[in-house]
């Protein structure tokens, strides 16, 4: 423990030294927050990914007391649904910065995309990693829930948080007989397969994802011709500040002008957090393709899954 | 026999487009891609669409960047008499690229399609008058050689800059790295309208140059004393280029190695005059990207951006090229 | 007839400490019909001479004129129909034919913007005739000899049809048939009626077919040495521009070094080729 000590000791004196060249994370903060750290007892945890930022927060204020830090990305519209979420107090860390480990947290939240190297620094230097597993569904979510909760010794809190999302979820489904409409999401040409987050909030609100119909697996580039090829019933596009734009955008690429979605009116544009959801957002996703599908089979037909 | 090898070279092209046309990543038939392309653009269906919308565009674009990178290698080479120099010695791909950069950066892409590729053109427009004025007025080619790679290597290390200052843009590096990679992907007629006339302009140009860069490989005295001089062709052969490669980067990204190979290819078969050299540099240019962009798109099941094509099909052609050469000097 | 003529010029280089005077007051006219041969030591500014006669610079001082006009001041594509010039010997970059190297002298002929030039081929069929070297027109240039490749370049020079010839060391690091041959060539091309100013180092060949000798350098720079062959190639001006002494035989000029006494047999004996 002594050893360690002396290892982020020295570390904030390099911070120091380096003070005015890193203006993003000033050596202040750290100082500050060491000496003050947030919450009494416990475990402190920082939060490098945005969905376990979302998951400490709803998990409720035992939690949140704990969290010294939360990620750089927390409060950037495009990425977050829930910007300015978390009180202005706590720090917003890049991943692997040496900031982050001037806040002596025992646990470090991050993702199995977070990058090997930073990952073996923050463990070389004695801190515990809660890595979350892929972000590719509502399982995903459950279980980084389960383990963030059961870190936090709130298994409870965990267990009605899930509850709620499931519920939430759930009201969403949809079953569309045995013709369903389909749907592609198309991202700058990338489309998501199998196997990613939009696909299983397509089939649960009652949607054919055209893509891993196609044997796609994952996000993956595919050509424009391929889209025209399925002709997918809706197609559902991200956009920033300006969705009507982005829909405008998508139509006048070459030849999607014949694409039946263009023709009928049903490109959906779903602001970008939306669409990359990976936790409680994925509500939001689905009901948006719930909402899109109703449009397109009679209200009489859908029943509740 | 120059006119044999430019109906071989203009075959090649056109057999090229057609394969381009009639097979590609989607599930219609070539024979209903051919026909849809009988029929004419106006008509309904998937394979028109995809046919005149799609692939058209497609074609005439890597057709109109090809000519326009295997004629601008053909004049720097000759230009600079050093066998190395391909367009991008010039330095004016590094100041396109940091122009497009700057673009994605402030969020430019955003208003339209064709932001991006006019903050290209932009970027080679000044690097030209940067390049012939920062210079002294009327360098030699030799100056104009090393200030394009100080002009280059000096707008690279700025657009390295704006992606290190924007760590805050995820997805910034993404989009630049894509447009670096070069890529055909949803071009459309727009795209052509804008390269086609400064292509045009820059192969009828170099076509002009040819006789005054024949007399440059005589040397600096005896070009003087034949009426050519040196520099005014540099200025010209330099604005012709960068027409030439600005229209090319500007609608298509960045791709490799067509303006360094295609030359030496031709060169190996048709000899040094710059006529011929010009010419078929032009056509079998277009044959080769048209033709690398539809193998590749036909026969693998991921897109790979086309700068990445000629590369891998280029860089063997050159080192087995290069092992001829250097087979032919020991002999 | 064009003629090329030298009033009062001065040839000068740049050097550290200012320019450095090769050669001053010269005044001579290259006539059609006759050679004029530039000789003197390595330094002595032939090559500079050369330049500035063929139109590529102007003289420090005095002026060069082509026919009227000073040569310098003409439009570069007409004094190259008038003029040519053919620099030392550089290797060419590119592997031409020697059909392609000579139809080079055709570019000033050629028109905008096609590069139209009706009778170019026919200039170039004769320039490689008039040159004897028809049987190598399909030839690489690298393939040549170093003898084969001066003839080449010379027919590039007959291609441009100039009335005036300017030659900077055409027989140099050729061995004697062919450097003699190069000299035969050029009284042959003096014959026809053109101009020629040819920069030479071997005497003996300057000897052969020179009408007029311009001598630069020596201990007299910037004065020269202006004559013909039989009054500028002689002892008393060669041993004091080269600083040896020299012998003169009929056919022959042989060297000795300076501080030797010439014992009139052994290593003096002139030997031809």
């Amino acid at each position: 423990m002594t050893r360690r000590r002396d290892v982020l000791r020295s570390l904030a004196a390099l911070l120091l030294a380096a003070a005015c060249g890193r203006s993003a994370e000033p050596a202040g903060t750290s100082e500050r927050t060491a000496t003050a750290p947030r919450g009494g007892g416990g475990t402190k945890f920082a939060s490098q990914t945005l969905l376990s930022d979302e998951i400490l927060w709803d998990l409720g204020p035992q939690v949140r007391d704990r969290v010294v830090a939360v990620s750089s990305l927390a409060d950037d519209p495009r990425y977050s649904l829930r910007p300015n979420l978390w009180p202005a107090e706590v720090p917003r860390i890049a991943t692997g910065s040496e900031a982050l480990v001037a806040l002596e947290p025992d646990v470090v939240i991050v993702a199995t995309f977070t990058a090997p190297e930073v990952r073996e620094r923050l463990t070389h230097l004695g801190l515990e990693l809660l890595v979350l597993p892929p972000m590719t569904g509502t399982a995903a979510y459950r279980r980084s829930v389960e383990a963030i909760a059961a870190r936090a010794e709130a298994p409870e809190a965990g267990r009605e948080l899930v509850a709620r999302f499931e519920t939430a979820f759930a009201s969403h489904g949809r079953v569309r007989g045995i013709d369903p409409p389909s749907i592609v999401a198309y991202a700058a040409g990338v489309v998501a397969g199998s196997g990613t987050t939009f696909d299983e909030a397509a089939r649960h609100t009652g949607w054919v994802n055209a893509a891993a119909a196609a044997a796609i697996a994952g996000h993956a580039k595919v050509d424009p011709e391929r889209l025209l090829d399925w002709s997918p019933d809706a197609v559902v596009i991200p956009c920033g500040e300006d969705c009507g734009a982005a829909v405008a955008a998508f139509v006048a690429l070459p030849g999607f002008d014949r694409l039946d979605a263009v023709r009928h009116d049903r490109v959906v544009a779903v602001p970008d957090p939306v669409l990359h959801a990976t936790g409680f957002g994925l509500v939001d996703l689905a009901a948006r393709l719930a909402a899109a599908c109703d449009g397109i089979v009679p209200p009489g037909e859908v029943e509740a899954r | 026999m120059t006119g044999r090898r430019v109906a071989v070279a203009s075959a090649v092209w056109l057999a090229a487009a057609l394969a381009g046309l009639a097979v590609g990543p989607s599930r219609i038939r070539a024979m209903d891609a051919l026909h849809a392309l009988w029929s004419g653009p106006g008509a309904d269906g998937l394979a028109a669409a995809v046919v005149w919308e799609l692939r058209m565009p497609r074609v005439l674009v890597a057709s109109l960047v090809g000519a326009a990178l295997g004629a601008a290698g053909a004049v720097t080479q000759g230009l600079f008499r050093n066998p190395m120099a391909g367009p991008g010695v010039l330095g004016l791909g590094a100041c396109a690229a940091f122009s497009a950069t700057c673009a994605v950066a402030l969020g430019l892409d955003a208003h339209g399609p064709m932001v991006v590729p006019a903050a290209a053109a932009a970027g080679v427009a000044v690097g030209l008058v940067l390049l012939l004025g920062v210079g002294r007025p009327g360098a030699s080619p030799a100056t104009l050689l090393l200030s394009g790679i100080a002009l280059g290597a000096f707008a690279s290390a700025l657009s390295t800059l704006v992606l290190a200052l924007s760590t805050e843009q995820w997805d910034l590096a993404r989009k630049v790295l894509s447009w670096l990679m070069g890529s055909f992907e949803s071009r459309s007629y727009d795209h052509v309208a804008l390269a086609a006339g400064p292509v045009t302009a820059g192969i009828v140009l170099a076509w002009m140059l040819r006789g005054d860069l024949d007399v440059l490989t005589l040397g600096h005295e005896a070009a003087l004393s034949l009426g050519v001089t040196p520099r005014r062709t540099g200025l010209f052969a330099v604005a012709t280029v960068a027409l030439l490669a600005g229209a090319a980067t500007a609608v298509a990204g960045a791709i490799g190695f067509v303006g360094l190979v295609v030359p030496h290819l031709v060169r190996l078969r048709a000899g040094p005059r710059h006529g011929p050299l010009i010419v078929l540099s032009a056509l079998w240019g277009a044959a080769g990207l048209v033709g690398v962009d539809a193998a590749a798109r036909s026969l693998l099941a991921v897109s790979i951006p086309p700068g990445v094509a000629t590369s891998l099909v280029g860089a063997p052609i050159f080192l087995w090229m290069l092992r001829r050469a250097a087979r032919g000097w020991l002999a | 007839m064009s003629r090329l003529s030298f009033e009062e010029v001065t040839v000068e280089v740049p050097a550290a400490a200012g320019p450095r005077r090769l050669a001053a007051g010269l005044t001579v006219c290259c006539e059609p019909g006759t050679i004029t041969c530039v000789v003197g030591p390595n330094g002595a500014g032939k090559s500079t001479l050369l330049r500035i006669a063929a139109g590529l610079g102007p003289p420090a001082a005095g002026t060069v004129r082509l026919d009227e006009a000073p040569v310098h001041t003409w439009p570069p594509r007409d004094r190259a129909r008038a003029l040519a010039y053919l620099p030392q010997r550089v290797p060419l970059t590119e592997d031409l034919t020697v059909r392609d190297l000579v139809a080079l002298g055709r570019h000033p002929h050629r028109r905008w913007p096609l590069g139209t030039d009706p009778n170019g081929d026919e200039a170039v069929r004769r320039a490689l005739r008039r040159a004897g070297i028809e049987h190598l027109a399909a030839r690489g240039v690298f393939s040549l000899s170093g003898g084969e490749f001066q003839l080449a370049r010379i027919a590039r020079l007959l291609a441009t049809q100039a009335r005036i010839l300017v030659l900077d060391e055409p027989t140099t690091a050729l061995d004697p048939a062919h450097a003699l041959a190069i000299a035969d060539l050029l009284a042959a091309l003096a014959h026809d009626g053109r101009a020629l100013l040819v920069a030479i180092h071997d005497l003996e060949l300057a000897r052969r077919i020179a009408s007029c000798v311009v001598c630069l350098g020596g201990p007299d720079a910037p004065a020269v040495h202006l004559g013909s062959p039989h009054e500028v190639l002689v002892p008393e001006v060669l041993d004091r521009v080269y600083g040896v002494r020299t012998r003169l035989w009929p056919d022959a000029i042989a060297f000795h070094p300076a501080g030797r006494s010439d014992g009139g047999a052994g290593p003096a004996a002139p030997v031809r080729e």
